[in-house]
């Protein structure tokens, strides 16, 4: 077993920070906004919050949906697999892992398996209900290639201070 | 990767992640409700499904290339791998190409639209309308909301203005069952429709002379085109841009002994495989038909038992009346309105009766009854002695012995016939061709055998839906013609438009001829909604977006304007990624926020089968099983059969109905009329170039513009420019150019091509807004059209060209880190 920053008895708490970066990834609302201005977030400066959910949201779509070509694309296969394709080799091996530990894709969620969000959900749920070494095995062989490259998108792109705090506050958060 | 429990790394990621936690609470994320995307329960998540399934299942390509191939998809672990050509019903008709391969790279392509987006500064009591286009932003929103704010703004509009108001809007972007579904809403909502004015120019001057025609007339199906003996392809690069049938049987023809003439002012890979080419002068087409009439005539080649057969060659036109002598003006029964011949051996006035032999004199002027009559081939021979092959060759700048040749194969040496594309329609008078080319292969007997051809593609097979269309209770649609758009977006007239729902369709933004003048025209429209599969910039435009799934994620029946003889069926391969829906449950969910609950069926397939049911021809379940079946209809077999549908059942030389063009052109015969072709147009001193946009291989009219693979190839739009017009204009090959007229410019890499006829300049047609590094080819055309066939005239257009300004911004296509997706590929002068 090799020795993880994730060990200690506060493992629920540090899933939950992978659940809440999650979060942070899709669409933006009213209580995330509130959150972030409320200083929930020890790690983000809560001026960061001051723009509209409007104004995110927009962003968020200009960055990683459309309508045009998202300036960010959000999917593991398409830095990784080279195609500039969606659900590459890469795409069906992070599928792959979250079978191998029970679990689907929730029929509601219509995007892709390697968006960011699920990578990070998945995360949690590892160091949740498995262990940080599991944990830390599914970041190396799936986040940690090509989430730094997406944050580095992101932090040059953005608009909105929000996301570069998110993708700094991320970066840390798989930081291996 | 290394241990990190130590250092200031581990460290800085424990507090972020404690941090971020500590908002779990708050934003409902403890425990078991930390799973968002991801479920434990037993899932039937659509996108699972791609990583399961492997089977080979059956769709249909149909992008109005005409080919409607149908196809083979390929799913390999639920994922579409391979496309390949469908075994056909009639196995004569297995084709494909490259393009639908390249569908594999349309359905993963991140460049997809995902999810509903509306206009981040639209909204229903203040559209904004000023905020549309290349700038716009969008936010995502959900089905329910954006469907609801086109349901609410369809009322809204009805109430205020009137059904009529609301325009469906479609074009010929996805030949499944979609406009006729969308029609059925249409015609209960009372909306308006669209008519074409676009490739409706060449059929319907033909239409005048035999009453067949509104597109292209019809023509054999395409695997009797073998026993042609001499094809005359006028104006269609068909070797690359129908790669489907239509190319295939051509080559057919040419490898069974058939001579390829092409008429094309461009050396085009048609044109290299042509036996002759006629490089002619743009604009000059109907003087060569013209000619070729002349040289028929003067060599005496022309087919005089069909034209006494099937034709009023013999009929006598009234020197008084200028129409043709009837029955009832000579003694006899006043309600007979047969037309009359004189009888080669009595002398006597007979009737022509449709489809039957008269001995009838085809020349000569006569007194019947005291009236003064000419037969009309006489009065077409006497008009055609302006235009003998000399005379033309000088006037469209050919060669007066090429000319006569290919009136001579085309008379002489057995069926045959002319191949002519919807490019001699996209100049203002296009239906005067038409006309002539109508008369000339009547002169040569070319109608009604196998072997006779008159249009660069058939017709394909239409599905008869029935009443489909026009459900009980249905107030029906109202017409406009694309032309009369603007007038009801602008004018109010007739009736004011306020509210769009497009589909299948990237004209109104981008493919539209004076593309900012649509652009401005739509500022009169409360609420643009467009439904597609890729940001087309007529979706940029909209103010609401409806991702719609790709043809082969929909279940789905193709039909109609295909170059083979079949209907097809579509398998859904899966589930359409992300929140993309097929346009049926787009349109039964909007039907429903309408109120029209019960108009579809909420499982496609059922309402499918209703359609279908309406067409005896053929079983759904045979159909869905063996993935095309040949239909046999009025658009199979050899053509012009049955007595012409004009008054006299017969083909009309002489037109007695006088039709008058706005110039003021009387065409009782066909007389040229040019536009902006004419040397002395008043623009062409200072635009001397003509500027024209032909299909290429890379596209079907916009379709394939952001495709991956084909930009690779076809990177950029380029100005196809003769080297001789180039180096007049200090223009190296491959340097950016700026071509302007008095309406607009557009900024690309120049291409030396010494294929092009000097004088004419071409851009591909159907490049994206986007493509281009400043401005778009639909900002240098008009929507001027004629009157009597009113048609987009996309190639009158003239136009001239200069080295770019030197702050153009190419960086797109020239700055390293932009244009990163070339890797490398030559462009410019190199391509």
């Amino acid at each position: 077993m090799r020795n993880s920053v994730l060990e200690g008895d506060d493992r629920g708490r540090l899933a939950g920070g992978y659940s809440v970066l999650a979060r942070c990834w899709r669409q933006p609302t009213a209580d995330l906004l509130a959150a972030v201005s409320d200083g929930t977030f020890e790690r983000i400066e809560p001026e960061v919050a001051e723009t509209s959910v409007e104004d995110l949201r927009v962003e968020y779509a200009r960055l990683f949906v459309g309508p045009a070509e998202p300036v960010c694309p959000p999917y593991e296969s398409l830095y990784r697999d080279g195609d500039d394709a969606v659900l590459g080799p890469s795409t069906r091996a992070v599928v792959t892992w979250y079978r191998s530990y029970g679990l689907g894709l929730e029929p509601e969620w219509p995007d892709l398996p390697d968006h960011i969000a699920t990578e990070l959900e998945f995360a949690a749920y590892l160091l949740e209900r498995e262990d940080p070494e599991t944990c830390e095995r599914f970041l190396d062989e799936h986040p940690r290639l090509w989430i730094e490259e997406f944050l580095d998108d992101v932090e040059r792109e953005t608009r909105e201070p929000y996301y570069r705090a998110l993708a700094t506050m991320t970066a840390a958060a798989i930081d291996g | 990767m290394p241990m990190s429990e130590q250092d200031g790394a581990g460290v800085s990621r424990r507090s972020v992640l404690l941090s971020a936690g500590a908002a779990a609470g708050m934003l409902g994320l403890g425990g078991h409700s930390a799973l968002q995307s991801l479920t434990r329960d037993e899932t039937d998540a659509a996108v699972e499904g791609l990583f399961d399934e492997t089977q080979v299942l059956n769709t249909a390509c149909a992008p109005n290339c005409r080919g409607k191939c149908p196809l083979n998809v390929h799913v390999r672990d639920g994922q579409i791998k391979f496309v390949e050509p469908q075994m056909t019903d009639d196995e004569r008709y297995r084709r494909g190409c490259l393009l639908g391969q390249s569908h594999v790279q349309r359905v993963y392509s991140p460049k997809r639209l995902k999810y509903p987006m509306v206009r981040a500064d639209w909204e229903p009591d203040a559209p904004n309308p000023g905020g549309r286009g290349e700038d716009a932003q969008f936010e995502q929103v959900s089905w329910d909301e954006a469907l609801q704010y086109v349901a609410d703004e369809m009322r809204r509009v009805r109430s205020e203005y009137g059904p009529e108001s609301v325009f469906f809007h479609t074009g010929s972007g996805d030949n499944g069952m979609g406009t006729t579904i969308f029609g059925r809403l249409a015609s209960m909502f009372g909306g308006t429709q669209q008519s074409w004015s676009i490739d409706s120019n060449v059929g319907v001057g033909f239409n005048r002379i035999t009453g067949h025609g509104f597109f292209l007339p019809p023509t054999n199906e395409s695997a009797d085109w073998v026993n042609a003996n001499t094809i005359i392809v006028w104006g269609s690069d068909l070797f690359k841009s129908q790669f489907q049938n239509d190319a295939s049987k051509v080559l057919d023809a040419i490898e069974s002994g058939a001579k390829l003439v092409v008429v094309d002012p461009v050396y085009t890979t048609t044109a290299s495989k042509a036996d002759l080419w006629l490089p002619i002068e743009p604009g000059k087409d109907t003087h060569l038909a013209l000619a070729m009439i002349h040289d028929v005539l003067a060599e005496g080649t022309y087919d005089d038992a069909f034209l006494r057969e099937r034709t009023t060659a013999g009929a006598l036109v009234r020197g008084d009346t200028d129409e043709m002598l009837r029955m009832r003006d000579l003694e006899g029964d006043a309600d007979d309105d047969r037309v009359v011949g004189i009888h080669a051996e009595t002398g006597e006035p007979v009737p022509l009766e449709p489809d039957t032999y008269a001995a009838v004199e085809l020349f000569g002027e006569y007194e019947v009854d005291g009236i003064q009559a000419t037969t009309g081939l006489s009065l077409l021979e006497e008009h055609v002695a302006d235009y003998s092959p000399e005379t033309v060759a000088s006037v469209a700048d050919l060669d007066p012995a090429d000319i006569k040749t290919a009136a001579r194969w085309l008379a002489t040496r057995g069926p045959g016939g002319i191949a002519p594309s919807y490019a001699l329609g996209r100049y203002k008078y296009g239906h005067v061709f038409g006309q002539t080319y109508a008369i000339l292969l009547a002169l040569t007997g070319d109608y009604g055998k196998s072997g006779t051809i008159h249009a660069q593609h058939p017709s394909g097979t239409t599905l008869n839906s029935g009443e489909y269309g026009s459900p009980d209770g249905a107030p029906g649609t109202q017409s406009l013609s694309m032309h009369e758009v603007p007038a009801a977006l602008e004018d109010g007239e007739p009736f004011p438009i306020k509210a769009i729902y497009g589909m299948e369709s990237n004209m109104l933004a981008n493919q539209f001829p004076n593309r900012q003048r649509w652009h401005d025209l739509l500022e009169n429209v409360d609420m643009f909604a467009m439904a597609d599969f890729h940001r087309t910039p007529t979706v940029q435009h909209a103010d609401i977006i409806l991702p719609a799934a790709h043809w082969f994620e929909r279940e789905d029946i193709t039909d109609a304007w295909g170059s083979h003889p079949h209907i097809s069926h579509r398998t859904k391969a899966h589930e359409p990624l992300w929140d993309a829906r097929d346009d049926y449950h787009i349109i039964a969910e909007l039907a429903d926020k309408l109120g029209y609950d019960d108009l579809f069926l909420d499982d496609k397939r059922a309402e499918l089968r209703k359609i279908a049911s309406n067409d005896d021809r053929f079983d759904f379940d045979e159909l869905r099983r063996k993935g095309n079946v040949r239909v046999e209809d009025e658009a199979a077999g050899i053509k012009y059969t049955d007595p012409f549908p004009t008054d006299t059942g017969r083909i009309e030389l002489y037109d007695e109905d006088h039709p008058v063009e706005d110039d003021g052109t009387v065409l009782d015969l066909p007389r040229p009329i040019e536009d902006r072709t004419a040397a002395d147009h008043d623009l062409a001193d200072e635009y001397p170039l003509l500027f024209m946009q032909k299909h290429s291989k890379w596209r079907i009219h916009s379709q394939w513009a952001d495709n991956a693979m084909i930009r690779k190839f076809n990177a950029e739009p380029t100005l196809d420019i003769h080297p001789s017009d180039a180096q007049d204009r200090g223009i190296d090959d491959g340097d950016y150019v700026r071509v302007y007229n008095d309406r607009g410019e557009v900024v690309v890499r120049a291409s030396y091509n010494e294929g092009m006829r000097p004088g004419l300049i071409n851009i591909d047609q159907g490049w994206w807004t986007d493509d281009y590094v400043h401005g778009s080819h639909q900002d240098l055309t008009h929507m001027e059209v004629n009157d009597l066939a009113p048609t987009f005239a996309f190639y009158d257009v003239r136009a001239d060209v200069e080295p770019a300004p030197k702050d153009i911004d190419t960086s797109k296509y020239t700055a390293p880190e932009s244009a990163d997706w070339l890797e490398g590929y030559p462009n410019g002068g190199d391509n």
